[in-house]
């Protein structure tokens, strides 16, 4: 949705917050996003859009533009490079489809759209200059239909048509030049000005690309009232470390109600009470964004963000509560949280940047010791652990042969001081997988239960 | 008699310490401007006397940043980056090598022709820069095992039959001949504005994913050179890098001797780490077992 990762993401429903920029692809994100985040501001003579926001073309103004662009291309290397590329799935032909069908036709040679889908638990979703859209598992994974999709795909396809990129390219170059130059007589406030400018036209041009966006999914025959359902998705905060800065001034963004409302109101404009036969498509689209959804939970808790995987894995298993594999989902984010609760409350800012601080300068081992070091971390460790344990059993209720259920169940077990236990699930997990790439470590996780038995651990 | 004359030595003392510390600065300066190695090594003991030295390594391709200095960006940075990491990635296999190690470099066509591998390396990458800017900030805690890469590592270590995973970081900066002298004015004839580049190299054990040697240098150089020659950098910036980390058969027999005495205290758990833990689970829970007990 943001023409940069540097403009992080909300989060959906208690699934994405766990964070700006912190998730795998961000860094390469923020560079990505140097055209059209860091530069976001737009020239003073946009190319505005004429009707059925169709734009004029923009001829590239020098050898500098001409670079630019060739370094955005080079991006699409980068990402398959750094292995960031989401492409083994049905879904990535499906994304394609749909933002083909939302495509105008190209107004400049450098355009050429194409479809992208980024493995990264965030929510987001990004379009560069020359065409290349691209959304992150995390955000398919919180969609609830194919109508929020288009509605995404044309917002992006908004950005490039509207050749926002360079246009704020060019705004900023001019406006970087003026304050080198007045600079010093300003005493630096010109600077001040720059920063707010910035901030406040790149608003502006998300205005544009969620109304001409809105227009472009409803022409393609989608119910545009999913634009507004798609922005009420974002929010939330599980892991307790997103700072609120006040109000919405400096974001990007407008703010998230005023551009629910105005998509609302824009769509029930356009549809005039007759919303009929226009597209949805909730249950094909959810079909096909399972695996999508099962790897955003598993990624989330690679990235050492248990609550939002935790919420994301319950939103999938209450759409769907006897696939096996969303029960092993909810018990593997279980396991995750370790000594953690599975909720924050309500924390103060202070509170929050004590946690982002800790994330930086803490190992996660040291954090978890931490958290065991109270009685509310030991006492949160047994509740997850049951949880996890509980969450396994169903999970091999439903489906027998899974043996990641059983390794997970071994750990969950393990925890619970039920060594013996966790060791007749690890053997079976070993024999079903003897080619495991955990072997190693699930041999030392024995090597440790059976010094446990042969000091008298407890028997079941 | 001593007192005495030695006195008057002293106060003339000034003037030679003086001296001293001009010679001093004037050595720094050099040293600083012809971009001389200090390269730093950070391993844990047993790292260093060749118990936990992994011999056979997984290198992992560097991923390499180049930032260029300038007011408005429009180079083409991410294939000039991709230039440092292909030669990056040569400089330090063929090094270490030379040091008489196996080294498997993982190609990016490698890593595609699986979904699985392509996330395990990713996952990989990510978590070690989650640990980076903590070995950074402090490098000396790899003598206390501080930083682990997690579980992936030791998969990804599994799959490719490693002893240890090599991870390297470069960070490039490019500063045009122009500004550099630029900055030079008004700071006594020294830019403050530079060309250089930087490299990190981890290695990682195989067991339990743990930092166990962390080697760091800079090189300085140029814009130009950086841009277009991109493997001499590199390979000399490898060279630097890799200057404290010892060769194949190198064991610090001080160190060994220091771990072995601390190893002697804890010999009864060395035993059972030699069975077969399923086997001797088995046997644990077998119904003999439970009679005895």
């Amino acid at each position: 949705m943001k023409t940069g990762a540097a403009e992080s993401r909300a989060e959906l429903r208690g699934g994405g917050s766990a964070g700006r920029a912190r998730f795998p692809a961000g860094q390469i994100l923020m560079g990505a996003g140097l055209l059209a985040a860091l530069l976001g501001a737009p020239a003073s003579s946009m190319v505005r859009a004429g009707a059925g926001g169709v734009y004029e073309a923009l001829p590239l103004d020098d050898d500098d533009e001409e670079r630019l662009l060739r370094n955005v291309n080079a991006y699409e290397d980068l990402f398959v490079r750094r292995g960031y590329r989401y492409e083994t799935s049905e879904l990535d032909a499906f994304v394609g489809r749909v933002g083909a069908a939302l495509t105008p036709r190209s107004t400049d040679p450098y355009i050429k759209y194409r479809f992208r889908i980024l493995r990264d638990p965030q929510a987001n979703a990004f379009a560069l200059p020359d065409g290349q859209v691209y959304v992150n598992t995390g955000m398919l994974a919180g969609l609830e239909n194919e109508a929020q999709l288009a509605a995404l795909l044309a917002h992006e396809i908004q950005h490039t048509a509207g050749h926002h990129g360079l246009l704020s390219y060019r705004s900023a170059r001019r406006k970087i030049i003026t304050s080198m130059v007045l600079g010093p007589l300003t005493l630096g406030v010109g600077d001040v000005f720059l920063a707010l400018s910035v901030a406040g036209y790149s608003r502006e041009l998300e205005s544009e690309a969620d109304r001409l966006g809105l227009e472009r999914m409803h022409a393609a025959g989608y119910d545009p009232r999913q634009m507004a359902a798609l922005f009420e998705l974002f929010g939330g905060d599980p892991e307790g470390e997103s700072v609120q800065t006040s109000g919405s001034k400096w974001s990007t963004h407008p703010e998230t109600l005023a551009r629910v409302e105005s998509a609302r109101t824009q769509a029930a404009r356009r549809l005039g009470g007759r919303p009929a036969n226009l597209k949805v498509n909730a249950q094909g689209y959810r079909r096909l964004a399972r695996q999508a959804g099962l790897d955003t939970v598993q990624d989330m808790i690679a990235a050492d963000y248990p609550r939002a995987a935790l919420g994301m894995a319950r939103w999938l298993l209450s759409e769907d509560a006897t696939d096996a594999g969303r029960h092993l989902a909810v018990a593997d984010s279980y396991l995750a949280l370790g000594a953690r609760q599975a909720q924050v409350g309500d924390l103060s800012n202070k509170e929050k940047r004590a946690n982002r601080w800790a994330r930086y300068t803490h190992t996660r081992e040291e954090r978890e010791e931490r958290r065991l070091g109270t009685e509310e971390g030991r006492k949160a460790l047994r509740v997850n652990m049951d949880l996890a344990r509980r969450s396994y059993l169903r999970a091999l209720e439903l489906n027998p042969n899974l043996p990641e259920a059983r390794r997970g169940l071994g750990y969950a077990l393990d925890g619970l001081d039920r060594p013996q236990d966790a060791g007749v699930h690890f053997v079976a997990y070993l024999k079903a997988r003897p080619g495991a790439a955990d072997r190693e470590l699930v041999l030392d996780r024995m090597r440790e239960i059976n010094g446990k038995i042969k000091r008298g651990g407890k028997v079941r | 008699m001593t007192r005495t004359q030695i006195a008057p030595t002293r106060q003339g003392s000034p003037r030679a310490a003086r001296t001293f510390w001009v010679l001093v600065l004037v050595a720094a300066a050099g040293l600083v401007s012809t971009g001389s190695a200090f390269a730093k090594g950070y391993m844990t003991v047993p790292f260093r006397y060749r118990k936990a030295r992994p011999v056979k390594l997984l290198l992992l391709p560097p991923h390499a940043e180049f930032i260029k200095n300038k007011v408005i960006m429009t180079e083409e940075m991410v294939n000039e980056s991709a230039a440092l990491e292909v030669e990056a990635t040569n400089a330090l296999a063929a090094q270490l090598q030379q040091r008489g190690y196996k080294v498997r470099v993982l190609t990016t066509a490698e890593m595609r022709k699986t979904a699985g591998l392509q996330q395990l390396v990713t996952r990989v990458n990510d978590r070690y820069n989650e640990e980076w800017s903590k070995l950074v900030n402090r490098p000396r805690q790899v003598k206390k095992r501080r930083y682990s890469v997690g579980p992936d590592a030791v998969k990804l270590c599994t799959l490719f039959k490693a002893d240890g995973l090599a991870v390297a970081r470069v960070q490039a900066v490019g500063v045009s001949a122009g500004k550099a002298i630029l900055s030079g004015i008004g700071n006594l004839g020294v830019p403050s504005h530079r060309s250089f580049a930087r490299m990190d190299l981890s290695i990682i054990d195989s067991r339990e994913g743990r930092v166990e040697a962390f080697f760091v240098d800079h090189e300085a150089t140029s814009l130009k050179q950086l841009t277009r020659k991109p493997a001499k950098i590199m390979g000399q910036l490898a060279a630097n890098v890799l200057d404290p980390y010892p060769a194949s058969t190198f064991e610090d027999l001080e160190a060994a001797r220091g771990a072995e005495v601390a190893e002697a205290k804890s010999d009864d758990s060395e035993g059972a780490e030699e069975a077969d833990p399923i086997a001797e689970f088995e046997a644990l829970m077998s119904p003999q077992q439970k009679a005895r007990k």
